[in-house]
């Protein structure tokens, strides 16, 4: 074997050396940090999150130091690095090693000296040297990490696992405190299965929240006495297996405080439930109430659906009412029903064939969308949209109801109409001068015939009017002949139906009938298309437009008159105070003493001392201080939202060991009220 | 004309003998210290005890100067040592002129009126064992707070000075008497009374023979009754005995509608005016009575005092008949706060109307015997004890200060610094 | 001080106005048996507006459905909350109806509990007029129209201790929706027991 053989056999051993050497501190770099994570963990519980990162910061220990020991080898791969190495260990050598290998191989010059160097290098057995030093580099790291493991292993198992792979639930793998069941707890919260949510994990909490319905899991270490639990008054079973307590419920509908008792210990878990809201359902289309004519063509529906956990079913739901006055019959329909595959938002449309509901005049319907939720637990939660309702108008209330989204109604066809009579008649004019007799009077004739067809629809509104007014029991023949009345005959006709309804019951403002008040324009109109129509029959347009005017005004009049909506003005009684006050029989009369309302301050105020109790308290006793913060909270969750939530932080904060200060103040201004600062002193006291 | 070098180099020379200077002056200032004057400490409090002690073995003088209120054992010890022949002189012109005084307020809801003595345009805090209040600014003497609930003793903080008290009374409760005919305002006036938690007995006429009643509303003895509230003329029936009443003490809230009857013209502070309309429509949070209508109080009698006023009008104001306090209230309808107000409405309306008649109401206490003695007037209890500042002895210590330790710490800071910029600069030249 | 004003409510489903009488028949008893100040005509509110917070007592009725929008359920809880007092009576005297139905459950919803029966020794029935008996019977419940039934209790929801809602399905809506000048023709006003509620309402 060469010298130079020899030199990296040595090489080869001290990188070897160097490997396991950066091994062993890796190793004892982690194992401490791991370790003294462990002990502190075990003197003093660490966060779930601090110790979340110790398995990546001991990696990153364990490289950091594997690497600072390869650092210092690197120099170990250059062999003439090595060979003065050997040479700083082995004086016999006398730099024989360094200079044989800084001799050429090749060159025959130096070969006696080579030789010479090679017989003196021989003669030197370096070899243990390095093996020692390997060794040495060892001994130390490997001797550390073996103390390290040593001391894991007589740390308890729980302790080392929550440092080592650390995760929510592993507050009771700590060593109990002696004695002490409820030192330490863990709370999973498992939340319906339709709610898609995934389990809580809660590490020693003072408060859990959950969806009504949920499992609660509370779990603790066997050590001392039994565990004995209630809520309220309801004893929850405890269990015992392997070195755990366990005891489960329901998560109750209202909060409730959770008692864990062992012996004279007491522990309180706040139960704070979210209850599951019902669907919420808006009726986009149809978008406002609506009046139709006739119970026919298609309204399209429209409607969003929201759930906060997942919508069941849906449906269409119609309530139509028949009938009037004292006498209805309702029936209900359910349309469009499905499911909504528990989706959380939803759409749905539904194009409604209002025929298929056989609804009748005077019908009315009642349109809602419904929803369910997929609550099997406490539900299903039901509930509906805004209700709208379409009424099919009675052919009595063509002139008093409101029509929408409809085709105008007769009195605005007419309106048109006359409106294209007047436009026709004054271009016939115009071009009077142009055309010939005959032509004026054939063109002038058609209109007249326009005009007299216009009159008569006008004609059958006044009277289906006036026929409801009085109420309604003139014959069909009777209603024919006024077809051909002239317009005295009309008047007078509606003036004796008017005098028929009777002015002791429909006096109206003025003397005047609701009905009457309503038809006068259009009795105007009749009469001016009359007037029109006769002269257009004999070729003057320019006669007949005076009238024609008139007519379209009184249409005006009378269409600004249909928007009074009669239904929602009933009819004003103005009692006479002065002619009845105190005329009745003074019979049976014996008021009964008033009884005194229960004060509601005075709850709030016994809260508010309460309080102020705990937080006396929080000096000598914080356990008891922050427990009896706990039980007020429970109370304050469902009566007083807005001090609950700041109270919760300020318990969280004082079992944390933070600084709880401004929760406090929230939550005691919250509670008792903000003080009231007024700048210099009064001269009276209180009210201010 | 001499080089940069050259000046560089005197400039050393001046540092170096600004160093000497100023040492030689700290030494001499020293030594002129141990001069016989009086010994000046400064001492925290936590060791004014032991510096007192100490006092007591070795000086026959007490000369103090503090910059906020000794605590009573502290002030006591002094006095003490007064009362054993010592001369004691204090001076503490820095103190500010603090006191706290706490008052329940006889509101059923709880509540105490904090009122803060504090210098002018000071701005006392007040805090109790809880936590800091609220702050205010101090005029005419002060500042008051209402503060809804006190946890151990409230504290009055002006600069680095506090005062303390305790509630050392409470005020029995007793009855309110309300008057009103059957509508909404005497409805909701009873109704908020009883939910803020006064017991109430009430009348209601609803015919001539017949009314609605509650308790025993024609008793009225300050033994029972704390207060009348008399809405509308319904009560002038009761007016003879209201008055007497009054002038037991009891205390009277007259709605617009009674003061302006003549059965109360004695009693009231001014006789209604004519109805002032709201300024504005709707309730408003910051200023709710603003949207009510209002009968001003006219003409107010001398010792009246304006509460409230709206729109230049007084609209709530109180006096003092014999033992009896009056509180005239202009405002109508305010059960429409209660009603139509926003988020809140009801529990302001609720705590206003209690509030009136608790400042009106006869206030029987119980006193809470304490022997703790706490220092709420600290300055004027200093003062009560030891006698007056001694104003001379702030200016002998002005004095002393100036050529005392103050300025030997700055020669020494002075001399340091010298002596390293020099030293500097002879190494940046290269020199050792 | 503001008279007392007999308010009927508005709503957007079904007829509110079936009972346009009733009102100025209710203000003629108070005026008739008491001295107090009423507005001698009253007004119609809608359930949705805030001017129903300008009326404490206030007078619902109907024969149809009532599905109240959501701004009418929240007014309505509000108006409740403040202390107002919802009188309902069902115009269809009928348990199956469809005004019960739906409107029991809206206000079911709105107050957060279902109706209960008022007992029938409830100060209501000692306001002012003594009805021993609990609430009057109506003609209507006599001759057996609706659901041939003679309801023997109001029903109500309380909050703590004071009335919120009164509900009836006694239909006095029909009992009372008479012109006030007929109560000559009567030997018994049989609306004393509308005092009763208007005095409960302003004293209680």
């Amino acid at each position: 074997m060469t010298a130079r053989d020899r030199v990296r056999r040595v090489q080869r051993i001290l990188l070897l050396g160097a490997a396991t050497s950066a091994l062993a501190w890796g190793a004892l770099a982690g194992l401490a940090v791991l370790a003294i994570a462990a002990t502190a963990d075990l003197i003093s519980p660490l966060g779930l999150a601090a110790r979340s990162l110790l398995p990546r910061t001991a990696a990153l220990a364990a490289l950091v130091a594997a690497a600072a020991v390869v650092r210092r080898a690197h120099r170990a791969r250059q062999l003439d690095r090595v060979a003065l190495w050997i040479e700083e260990r082995a004086p016999a050598l006398r730099y024989a090693l360094v200079t044989r290998l800084d001799l050429p191989a090749a060159d025959s010059a130096n070969r006696p000296l080579a030789e010479a160097l090679d017989r003196q290098v021989d003669a030197v057995p370096f070899e243990p040297v390095a093996w020692r030093a390997a060794r040495h580099a060892l001994a130390i790291p490997a001797a550390a990490a073996v103390v390290a493991v040593l001391l894991l292993l007589a740390l308890p198992r729980g302790v080392v696992a929550r440092v080592a792979a650390p995760h929510a639930g592993d507050a009771v793998a700590r060593a109990a405190a002696k004695d002490n069941a409820l030192a330490a707890i863990v709370v999973t919260v498992e939340p319906p299965a339709y709610t898609g949510l995934a389990p809580q994990v809660l590490d020693d909490p003072a408060h859990a929240a959950g969806v009504t319905g949920s499992r609660v899991r509370i779990e603790g270490r066997v050590a001392g006495g039994p565990v004995r639990a209630t809520a309220d008054t309801v004893t929850i079973p405890v269990t015992t297996g392997g070195d755990r307590w366990r005891a489960a419920l329901a998560m109750p509908a209202a909060p409730a405080v959770v008692r864990l008792r062992q012996r004279s210990r007491e522990r309180l878990l706040l139960l704070e439930p979210h209850p599951d809201s019902s669907p919420v359902v808006t009726l986009v289309k149809p978008a406002r109430d609506t009046v139709l004519r006739a119970a026919s063509g298609v309204l399209p529906l429209h409607a969003t659906f929201r759930d906060d956990f997942g919508l069941a079913e849906g449906w269409w739901e119609f309530v139509v009412s028949s009938g009037e006055g004292e006498n209805f019959k309702f029936r209900t329909i359910v349309l469009g029903r499905a499911g909504f595959g528990n989706a959380r938002s939803a759409e749905r449309g539904l194009r409604l064939r209002l025929d298929s509901l056989a609804l009748e005049p005077g019908d009315l319907v009642h349109l809602r969308a419904v929803a369910r939720d997929g609550n099997t637990v406490t539900g299903p939660g039901e509930s509906g949209s805004d209700t709208r309702s379409i009424r099919i108008a009675r052919p009595s209330e063509y002139d008093s109801v409101s029509v929408e989204a409809l085709p105008p109604p007769d009195a605005l066809k007419g309106l048109i109409s006359q409106r294209m009579l007047i436009l026709l008649a004054e271009a016939l004019e115009k071009r009077r001068p142009r055309i010939s007799h005959e032509t004026l009077v054939d063109e002038s004739g058609r209109i007249a015939r326009d005009q007299n067809a216009l009159r008569k629809q006008v004609s059958d509104i006044i009277f289906a009017r006036l026929d409801d007014a009085s109420g309604g029991e003139e014959s069909e023949g009777e209603a024919e002949k006024r077809k051909d009345m002239s317009p005295d005959e009309l008047l007078a006709a509606a003036s004796a139906a008017t005098d028929k309804s009777g002015t002791g019951a429909l006096d109206f403002a003025g003397g005047e009938s609701p009905v009457v008040a309503i038809n006068r324009p259009m009795l105007e109109a009749y009469n001016a298309m009359w007037e029109a129509g006769r002269a257009l029959g004999i070729g003057e347009p320019k006669r007949a437009l005076p009238h024609m005017y008139a007519a379209l005004a009184a249409i005006q009049r009378a269409r600004l008159a249909e928007r009074i909506y009669l239904r929602g003005k009933p009819k004003d009684v103005v009692v006479d105070l002065a002619k009845v006050r105190l005329v009745g029989k003074r019979e049976g009369i014996g008021p009964a003493a008033r009884l005194p309302r229960t004060s509601e301050d005075a709850v709030m105020a016994r809260r508010a001392a309460r309080f102020d109790a705990a937080i006396e308290r929080l000096g000598t006793a914080r356990a008891a201080a922050v427990d009896s913060l706990l039980l007020l909270r429970a109370e304050l969750l469902a009566a007083a939202p807005a001090v609950a939530t700041p109270l919760g932080d300020a318990i969280d904060a004082l079992r944390e060991g933070r600084d709880a200060t401004a929760p406090l103040v929230a939550a005691r201004r919250a509670l008792a009220g903000a003080p009231v600062a007024h700048t210099g002193l009064s001269r009276w006291g209180g009210a201010r | 004309m001499p080089s940069r070098a050259d000046l560089r180099r005197r400039a050393e020379g001046g540092l170096r003998a600004t160093a000497y200077a100023a040492l030689a002056l700290a030494f001499l200032l020293a030594f002129r210290a141990r001069a016989p004057r009086p010994r000046l400490r400064t001492v925290s409090p936590s060791s004014l005890a032991a510096l007192l002690a100490d006092v007591a073995h070795s000086a026959d003088s007490v000369a103090l100067s503090a910059d906020s209120a000794l605590d009573p054992v502290h002030r006591d010890w002094l006095a003490a040592h007064r009362a054993a022949g010592r001369s004691v002189r204090w001076a503490g012109a820095a103190i500010p002129a603090t006191a706290i005084a706490v008052e329940p307020l006889g509101d059923p809801g709880g509540g105490d009126r904090v009122l803060v003595a504090a210098p002018p345009a000071s701005n006392p805090r007040l805090a109790d064992s809880a936590g800091a209040l609220d702050s205010a600014r101090s005029a005419s003497g002060g500042a008051s707070f209402l503060a809804p609930g006190l946890v151990g003793a409230a504290r009055a903080i002006v600069a680095r000075q506090s005062a303390h008290a305790l509630r050392l009374d409470s005020v029995l409760p007793r009855r309110v008497v309300v008057f009103g005919r059957p509508g909404w305002e005497a409805k909701f006036v009873v109704a908020a009374l009883e939910e803020r938690g006064w017991t109430v007995d009430a009348r209601f006429p609803l015919a001539p023979d017949t009314a609605t009643v509650q308790g025993s509303p024609a008793r009225l003895d300050t033994a029972q009754v704390a207060a009348v509230v008399a809405l509308d003329a319904s009560a002038e029936r009761e007016a003879a005995r209201i008055a007497e009443f009054v002038r037991q003490g009891g205390g009277l809230v007259l709605g617009p509608g009674a003061s302006a009857g003549a059965r109360f013209a004695a009693l009231r502070v001014g006789p209604a005016g004519a109805r002032v309309a709201p300024t504005v429509l709707e309730v408003r949070a910051g200023d709710p009575r603003r949207a009510l209508p209002v009968l001003p109080v006219e003409r107010p009698t001398p010792d009246a005092i304006a509460l409230e006023r709206r729109d230049g009008v007084v609209a709530v104001a109180a006096r003092r008949v014999g033992p009896g306090r009056v509180i005239e209230v202009g405002y109508e309808d305010t059960w429409r706060w209660r009603m139509t107000g926003p988020e809140g409405a009801v529990e302001a309306h609720r705590r206003w109307w209690s509030g009136l008649v608790a400042s009106a109401a006869y206030r029987a206490t119980l006193s809470r015997a304490t022997t703790v003695e706490v220092p709420d007037a600290p300055l004027a209890r200093m003062v009560a004890t030891l006698g007056p500042p001694d104003t001379s002895l702030r200016a002998a210590r002005a004095g002393a200060d100036a050529g005392g330790d103050g300025p030997a710490w700055w020669l020494c800071a002075l001399a340091l610094a010298a002596l390293v910029t020099e030293w500097g600069s002879r190494r940046l030249r290269g020199l050792a | 001080m503001s008279a007392f004003t007999f308010a009927t409510a508005q709503y957007d489903s079904g007829d509110w106005d079936s009972a346009p009488q009733v009102p100025a028949n209710v203000i003629d008893a108070v005026a008739r048996y008491t001295s107090i100040d009423v507005n001698p005509a009253g007004v119609i509110v809608p359930l949705a507006s805030r001017d129903l917070l300008r009326y404490p007592l206030v007078y619902l009725t109907g024969h149809l459905p009532v599905r109240l929008a959501s701004a009418e359920r929240d007014m309505l809880r509000t108006y409740l909350g403040r202390g107002g007092l919802l009188f309902v009576d069902d115009h269809n005297h009928d348990v199956d109806g469809q005004f019960h139905k739906s409107c029991s459950h809206e206000l079911a919803r709105v107050v957060g509990a279902p109706l209960r029966d008022i007992p029938n020794g409830h100060a209501l029935y000692r306001a002012f007029f003594t009805f021993p008996d609990g609430p009057p019977a109506t003609s209507h419940e006599l001759n057996g129209w609706g659901d041939n039934l003679v309801h023997t209790h109001l029903l109500g929801a309380m909050r703590g201790d004071r009335l919120q809602v009164l509900y009836s399905n006694k239909d006095y809506s029909s009992e009372w929706g008479y012109h006030p000048d007929n109560k000559r023709f009567l030997s018994i006003d049989n609306t004393r027991f509308a005092v009763n509620i208007v005095v409960y309402a302003l004293t209680r």
